[in-house]
């Protein structure tokens, strides 16, 4: 598994964080502020994507934002 | 009701809130339940004071009465002190008689490795210390409160039983979680719509090592989100530094359209540095599946 393709795919949704892998768990680290909404609005397609990058769990971490700079994700 | 027994009730799970009425065949089952145990005459059971076994204690007391009806705690630092309260509080309510017990489980090193065989440590160690202090009563039957929803799950802990000659009545009559509830709801028994509560080693995947510390930081967190609010369903899962928080579907999706913000002060408060919130929310055996044990 990788960060960078489910980063991809989340970015085409939006969703504009960073991905650390722990074995078999996504865990997302907003870039920017985070829109809560805008991920419970997703939450579902983001855990599709998950699972069809290997992932059996994604979370989001609270109350992180991840360093600013990448400008490989789209930013809304 | 005791104090404690309202605090359960504030964590209603909000799917079983509606619990669904009983059936006739559920109170077959109950018969036939109270039929098995008047043949054994006296029972011990191994008590948690979960939905199943605070059930299968109410029925043995209404069977053999509290003279025939032992109920037996095992204690150790995996057994959160609220599931204690709980269980005290409906031993008290329903003249229960209840033995205390400490087992050791965090003593053996084949249990602290966190195997995904763990729970077979753990239950070897509880049954061999209950069912001698059973018999020492000159109680020759000893029950748990496996039921038959769980016979499909990754149980290891069940060969321990099995063992030890420990008997599953209500798996053996065919009981379901959602037949349980209802009779337990029937019955007055404040536990009908209490969430499921597997020992707090189960908060640690699978080779992380099971210490106190790791299981008092867990309690703490989840404690913090019940003061917080937080219903139904609730794991704190613990992956080193970092604490992922299962919800109830309800539960998370009321939170993602709030403020997280409190959610994450809570369990930093209990001691995790990072914080992050399941996005699938609540899994039963969600640890089993990132380990490879069962299907996603």
């Amino acid at each position: 598994m990788s960060a960078q393709p489910f980063r991809d795919a989340l970015g085409a949704l939006a969703v504009d964080a960073d991905v650390e892998i722990r074995d078999r768990l996504a865990i997302l680290r907003p870039r920017g502020a985070v829109d809560a909404r805008r991920i419970a609005a997703e939450r579902g397609r983001i855990t599709a994507l998950a699972a069809e990058h290997g992932f059996t769990h994604v979370a989001l971490e609270l109350g992180a934002v991840a360093p600013e700079g990448d400008a490989t994700l789209p930013r809304d | 009701m005791a104090a404690n027994e309202v605090r359960r009730l504030a964590v209603f799970d909000p799917d079983v809130h509606e619990a669904a009425p009983t059936t006739v065949a559920a109170r077959a089952r109950e018969a036939a339940l109270i039929a098995w145990i008047r043949d054994r005459g006296r029972v011990a059971i191994g008590f948690s004071g979960g939905v199943d076994s605070a059930y299968l204690a109410c029925v043995a007391v209404d069977a053999v009465g509290p003279e025939g009806t032992l109920a037996i705690i095992g204690r150790s630092p995996s057994y959160p002190a609220e599931q204690w309260a709980a269980a005290r509080a409906v031993a008290d309510r329903f003249g229960i008689p209840v033995l205390e017990l400490d087992t050791h489980e965090m003593e053996d090193p084949r249990y602290a490795a966190n195997p995904t065989n763990r729970c077979y440590f753990c239950k070897s160690e509880l049954w061999s210390l209950l069912v001698p202090a059973a018999a020492a009563r000159g109680i020759a039957t000893v029950i748990d409160g496996t039921n038959a929803d769980d016979l499909g799950d990754h149980r290891p802990g069940a060969a321990a039983a099995k063992e030890q000659r420990v008997s599953s009545p209500l798996a053996m009559l065919g009981f379901t979680k959602a037949e349980i509830r209802a009779l337990s709801r029937d019955r007055g028994i404040p536990t009908w719509a209490q969430p499921s509560s597997p020992c707090l080693s189960s908060r640690l995947p699978y080779g992380t090592a099971v210490t106190p510390t790791r299981l008092a930081q867990v309690e703490r967190a989840e404690a913090a989100l019940r003061t917080l609010g937080v219903r139904g369903d609730l794991r704190v899962r613990h992956h080193g530094d970092l604490a992922r928080i299962e919800l109830h579907a309800t539960e998370l999706e009321r939170w993602l359209a709030a403020d997280c913000a409190p959610l994450h002060d809570a369990v930093r408060g209990a001691g995790f540095e990072r914080v992050a919130l399941d996005l699938r929310g609540f899994r039963s055996g969600s640890l089993n599946v990132l380990g490879g044990v069962t299907a996603a």
